[in-house]
């Protein structure tokens, strides 16, 4: 078993940018003593649930060719909706439905907008965020409603066998959707109409169906973050999910996945999604500020983008 | 016509290039006369293009050197070629569709002062030059409303505008008729009556014979040699760029048709082709063929529900039928392989088994769920059954040779037992063996009973694999053969 063989090993199941995640770790290690234990390790992993749920579905639009710029008002229009429901005396169960529900109407709309017409996915989706981001704000008239709840608030801040609710939440998700992509019919399209859109419609695959299927896949998985976040934040927030889409789509270009589409995977999303979470957390540790933090995190993503892309 | 003796014009000596580990040429050395025309002869993939665009500037080899008389030189982009007066042509004409003539002449060498461009300094100059190769063409018109030919006169305005002393063609006749081919040899023996050098790129044997002086052989890559066209036997030629003597270029068996599978009648597309009809049946083989223009890709996409006609009918297996969507002919039974097999069939950055079972996976799969194992099995049965090289399935679609992919593309049809299956230039940058491996293919396909048309416009290929012929000039049906009534000689006449 020589090097050769276990570099290609590892290059197969692994994505490139587990080398930047294993680099983070020991130097974080070496830097604070509060890094390597397992409570950061549950706060890491807490953290990134969020925005990985959200990268998920990006990924699949990633894959088509596609990008979807409206996941963080979603995340903003689901939690409200969420909320209002639960105000209202609806049942938790109802309440997360319709949440999703928003999900669902708004990736159907990206999908068929973005497949009837030449516009593109960047301009449909901003459009969208926009719309969204309004829509969030007045049936919330501006304010956060608040969520009692107790049951509902279990989800954010709950444990099952001491590990974070959100965080089984990301890796049940995880799962499904893996297989989703790698193992179904419904993948294979997926990756075929973003390798090449033509041949793929030459080859009879319904090119405004699969699209749909995935606009509609990443508007419920922001929706579904949405819900758990307002669990987080015991409140909708018109103002959530600001910004989430940058970090969605840094999670899935640091894992692999390009932005012309057809290759890609939600292994390499998960990575990149932890390489940024815990680049966060070290940066926290260490007392940097947040501007500061910004910086480095805009440097390494540059940096990490370059290393990739050479590739 | 006296070929000057004395020290060559250009040595090209040694010269190796290589893309993604793949050598497309190698060591490759020859002269070049002055005054001389040097066709240079071989097969698709052969090496010609990228020889043509290293000894012009805009490939840097990976070995070797160029000499400009008996000087070593070295380009490090087409200006510095042009400066040592190489010219090129090339066969995707680029030139500047939204600009005049002689803006086109000039383009870079803009007569200005202070920023200011003299254009009528440019008109005057072209009009001189375009005196000797073609008076009438007007350089002050946009290129857009020039035909091919006329494009390529502007060209070869350009290059005389830098004193060229090395002109390289490629492939020029490619887009023009006969006449206008005509008209190319005679301004060609002007230049040469000027000293220049031309150097003919070009697959078309006969034309090798009309205008060259010298012909040179290359072959996947490696210089054969050279002959004195005078004295060179079209066999000796073909032996040369193939490898193969001719009767092992082909691949036709006796196929005996039976119903008629296909019935088009007098169909239309209003700017496009008119009052097509013919019938394909099964166990039979159609060569469509015609220049470049004659609309026979345009029928073939209508035919398969890309586009819409505007007039007539067809009928499958004696129903009529609307075939309004790829999927709606598919799900019929006809099959279309693209001419442009990279951009429009292949997913090049997928595996041997996602391109060959794609459109499959409808029978691969349960519940959703794909099953590899089968998937891997189908594939595997088609690399040994159709000798594709490298053998291994997971190895990406854009890594093989454009031969092997042309039978990846092949194969994902040949799993859906099409009906009907239509060819859009099958052996377009294939290599020889897998060509007759790919005539073999689809001779097979035809004897299952499937109906088969290819559309070609290699005269030779059509007439050695198919069955019947359709000629189709401008839109229309020009003449309708049995394969067997016709020689090449009078097909080419035709067009």
């Amino acid at each position: 078993m020589n090097f050769n063989n276990i570099l290609f090993a590892l290059k197969k199941y692994f994505p490139v940018i587990t080398i930047g995640l294993v680099a983070e770790c020991i130097l974080f290690s070496l830097l604070t003593p509060s890094f390597l234990t397992f409570s950061n390790f549950l706060t890491v992993a807490r953290q990134a649930s969020i925005n990985s749920i959200i990268a998920f579905g990006m990924t699949f639009v990633i894959i088509t060719g596609g990008i979807d710029l409206s996941v963080g008002s979603t995340v903003a229009l689901a939690g409200v909706i969420t909320a209002y429901g639960l105000s209202s005396e609806l049942s938790i169960a109802l309440s997360i439905i319709i949440g999703l529900i928003c999900g669902l109407i708004i990736g159907v709309i990206n999908g068929l907008v973005v497949t009837k017409t030449n516009i593109p996915p960047f301009i449909v989706t901003l459009g969208m965020m926009t719309l969204v981001r309004g829509l969030a704000g007045n049936i919330s008239n501006g304010y956060p409603i608040s969520i009692k709840n107790h049951s509902f608030l279990e989800i954010g801040k709950g444990y099952i066998a001491n590990i974070p609710i959100p965080v089984i939440i990301m890796f049940f998700i995880f799962i499904i959707f893996h297989i989703l992509l790698s193992k179904t019919k419904y993948g294979a399209y997926v990756y075929a109409i973003g390798g090449n859109q033509n041949a793929a419609f030459l080859s009879g695959i319904n090119i405004s169906k699969n699209l749909v299927f995935v606009y509609v896949i990443s508007g419920l998985l922001s929706a579904l973050s949405g819900i758990i976040l307002a669990s987080r934040l015991f409140s909708g927030q018109p103002s959530a999910g600001s910004g989430f889409e940058l970090d969605a789509i840094a999670a899935v270009i640091l894992g692999g996945t390009s932005l012309i589409g057809g290759i890609g995977n939600l292994v390499g999303t998960i990575f990149g999604a932890f390489t940024i979470s815990i680049l966060l957390n070290g940066l926290a540790l260490l007392g940097v500020s947040y501007y500061n933090q910004l910086i480095i995190r805009g440097f390494v993503i540059m940096f990490a983008l370059l290393f990739l892309a050479k590739d | 016509m006296d070929i000057k003796k004395g020290d060559p014009l250009l040595r090209i000596e040694n010269i190796s290039k290589s893309f993604f580990n793949i050598k497309v040429l190698d060591s490759v050395s020859f002269d070049i006369n002055r005054g001389e025309v040097n066709a240079i002869i071989g097969e698709n993939g052969a090496g010609k293009s990228t020889l043509m665009k290293i000894i012009s500037g805009a490939l840097k080899p990976d070995n070797g050197n160029l000499y400009l008389d008996g000087k070593i030189v070295f380009f490090n982009s087409p200006v510095d070629a042009q400066k040592s007066a190489i010219s090129i042509i090339y066969q995707e004409l680029t030139v500047f569709n939204n600009m005049t003539g002689a803006e086109n002449v000039f383009a870079g060498r803009e007569f200005s002062k202070y920023g200011f461009v003299n254009r009528g300094k440019a008109e005057e100059k072209t009009k001189k030059i375009l005196e000797s190769l073609k008076p009438d063409l007007d350089c002050t018109i946009p290129l857009s409303k020039l035909s091919p030919a006329e494009k390529q006169i502007i060209q070869i305005a350009r290059a005389l505008s830098i004193d060229s002393k090395i002109i390289i063609m490629d492939e020029p006749s490619a887009s023009l008729s006969s006449g206008e081919v005509n008209a190319l040899f005679e301004i060609i023996r002007k230049l040469k009556n000027k000293h220049i050098s031309i150097i003919y790129i070009t697959h078309r044997i006969e034309e090798v014979y009309r205008i060259s002086d010298r012909v040179h052989v290359l072959r996947d890559g490696k210089y054969i040699g050279c002959v004195e066209t005078k004295k060179a036997k079209s066999e000796t030629l073909i032996f040369m760029m193939t490898g193969k003597k001719f009767k092992d270029l082909y691949y036709k068996e006796n196929l005996i048709p039976k119903k008629v599978i296909l019935d088009i009648r007098a169909l239309s597309k209003k700017d496009s082709f008119q009052n097509i009809s013919f019938k394909l049946h099964e166990s039979e083989i159609l060569g469509i063929t015609g220049l470049i223009g004659a609309q026979k890709t345009e029928l073939a996409r209508a035919i398969f529900g890309l586009d819409k006609v505007d007039d007539g009918e067809i009928f499958f297996n004696n129903e009529k039928v609307n075939i309004n969507s790829p999927l709606k002919a598919i799900r019929l039974g006809i099959g279309f392989i693209a001419e442009d097999r990279q951009s429009q069939i292949l997913f090049p950055l997928m595996d041997v088994v996602f391109n060959i079972t794609i459109t499959l996976l409808n029978n691969l799969s349960k519940f959703g769920f794909i099953d590899f194992f089968a998937a891997r099995r189908v594939t595997e049965d088609f690399i040994s059954k159709f000798k594709i090289i490298p053998r291994d399935p997971e190895r990406k679609v854009k890594t093989f040779s454009g031969g092997n992919q042309q039978k990846i593309a092949i194969a994902r049809w040949v799993s859906l037992h099409p009906k009907i299956l239509i060819l859009d230039e099958p052996t377009r940058g294939v290599d020889v063996s897998s060509r007759r491996d790919i005539y073999k293919m689809i001779s097979s396909i035809a004897k299952e009973n499937s109906g088969i048309i290819v559309i070609s416009s290699d005269l030779s290929e059509i007439i050695n694999i198919s069955n019947k012929i359709i000629v189709m000039h401008h839109g229309k049906i020009k003449a309708y053969f049995d394969s067997n009534e016709i020689s090449e000689d009078n097909l080419r006449n035709l067009l």
